[in-house]
């Protein structure tokens, strides 16, 4: 209607300037009575025309390839280019893990529009990957963390067995030392400071390898109780709320006309 | 698990089967040790009075023999004897007569019969002596 008001306006305009120089009264009185009726003429047929004017609409959505939408809640699509009827449009898109967005977008006639979509996050998602990155790192610790202790307490154990043996070793030698020095004065340092040293060394050896071999024990038992605890450990499950919000909406086309309103159960199945 | 203890278990009663500590305390059996406490280690054989001719004149000595009873070392060994002569003060580190042997011979000068001669033995070696022993010698 604008626009036939606009396009008689715009004769009006011409025809004035026309007149003016010939400068007939009469002339102009019947030049606007007729454009007043081209314009009343006019007006519904081109709102009639611009009614039937479809646009292309380019969807950009992020994530790209797993983003779909509701289409004027009804038709559930994954397409990128879309020729809709010029005028506004209600989508609803939705991505996996992604938080439901509900928008218009605004079909213009015989253009192509780019609309660029970024689905955010569903705050459902943000909790399960927190859980999860906090299941993964006490699994981690779970995994790695008690092997790595079993295995520092054997090597522990193992270098206080081999100090153990080293240093009875040492006493062993010098009880030989003993029997067979011809020395006095060596048998007398022996006796006061060699012997006692070992013996202390051989006491500190055998105190560290009994310690170490109980923290290896206890290591062990660790090890096995972690074990039989993360088998019967669970990750958390990704309950997608927004899926089942999304789905909700869903209408499937059936032919002919009909359809049904979808709806979805999200069953974890472990 | 298995293999843990597979591990422990022989390490542990390898720790439980060591000989252990040494007590200083119980080394006694070596002659050369100062705190020696066996069987005398050294046994009189005999005394005697000789005159030995010297370009200033004849000299009277009386030879004190011992033995060093080397069956107790508990390795062969090369060893020396100092004597003390508790009579005199002297002391002195004499060496095995023949060399090799496990025979000594301590010469004194001068000699009195029925006069009993003391002597303070011990092993000698590396500078340093084992545990003195006393032997007493009577010229008859």
């Amino acid at each position: 209607m604008r626009r036939g008001a606009r396009i008689a306006g715009a004769f009006m305009r011409a025809s004035a300037h026309v007149l003016t120089r010939a400068a007939d009264a009469r002339a102009v009185r019947r030049v606007f009575s007729a454009a007043i009726v081209l314009a009343w003429v006019h007006g519904p047929m081109g709102a009639t025309v611009a009614a039937q004017s479809t646009g292309t609409l380019r969807i950009l959505c992020e994530p790209a390839g797993s983003c779909e939408y509701l289409l004027d809640g009804r038709h559930r699509k994954k397409d990128r280019e879309l020729s809709l009827m010029e005028g506004p449009h209600r989508f609803v898109f939705w991505a996996p893990e992604r938080r439901v967005l509900d928008t218009t977008l605004m079909v213009m006639p015989n253009a192509l529009r780019e609309a660029r979509i970024q689905l955010r996050y569903s705050e459902e998602f943000i909790a399960y990957n927190r859980k999860l990155r906090r299941f993964q790192r006490d699994d981690r610790w779970l995994r790695y963390g008690t092997p790595v202790l079993a295995a520092g307490a054997g090597a522990w154990f193992g270098v206080s067995l081999w100090r153990t043996v080293d240093a009875q070793r040492a006493v062993d030698d010098l009880a030989e030392a003993y029997r067979t020095s011809a020395s006095p004065a060596g048998i007398a340092e022996l006796k006061r400071t060699d012997i006692p040293e070992a013996n202390r060394e051989l006491r500190q050896a055998r105190t560290m390898a009994f310690v170490s071999g109980g923290a290896l024990a206890l290591s062990g038992a660790a090890l096995w109780y972690v074990r039989s605890v993360r088998s019967k450990r669970q990750p958390p499950v990704f309950e997608d709320k927004e899926r089942a919000r999304f789905e909700g909406l869903a209408w499937m086309p059936a032919h002919g006309g009909h359809g049904a309103w979808m709806a979805s159960l999200t069953l974890p199945l472990r | 698990m298995r293999s843990l203890l597979a591990l422990l278990l022989p390490a542990l009663l390898l720790l439980a089967c060591g000989k252990g500590e040494l007590d200083p305390g119980t080394l006694k059996d070596n002659p050369f040790d100062p705190d020696y406490a066996g069987p005398p280690v050294f046994l009189l054989d005999t005394t005697y009075a000789r005159s030995v001719s010297t370009p200033s004149g004849p000299v009277q000595q009386q030879v004190i023999a011992f033995r060093v009873r080397s069956e107790l070392f508990l390795s062969p060994v090369r060893f020396s004897v100092r004597v003390e002569d508790t009579a005199y003060g002297l002391t002195e580190v004499i060496d095995p007569d023949p060399v090799g042997s496990s025979h000594f011979n301590y010469v004194r000068l001068g000699w009195q019969v029925g006069v009993p001669v003391c002597l303070r033995l011990s092993l000698f070696n590396d500078q340093s002596a084992a545990r003195a022993e006393e032997i007493c010698a009577t010229l008859q």
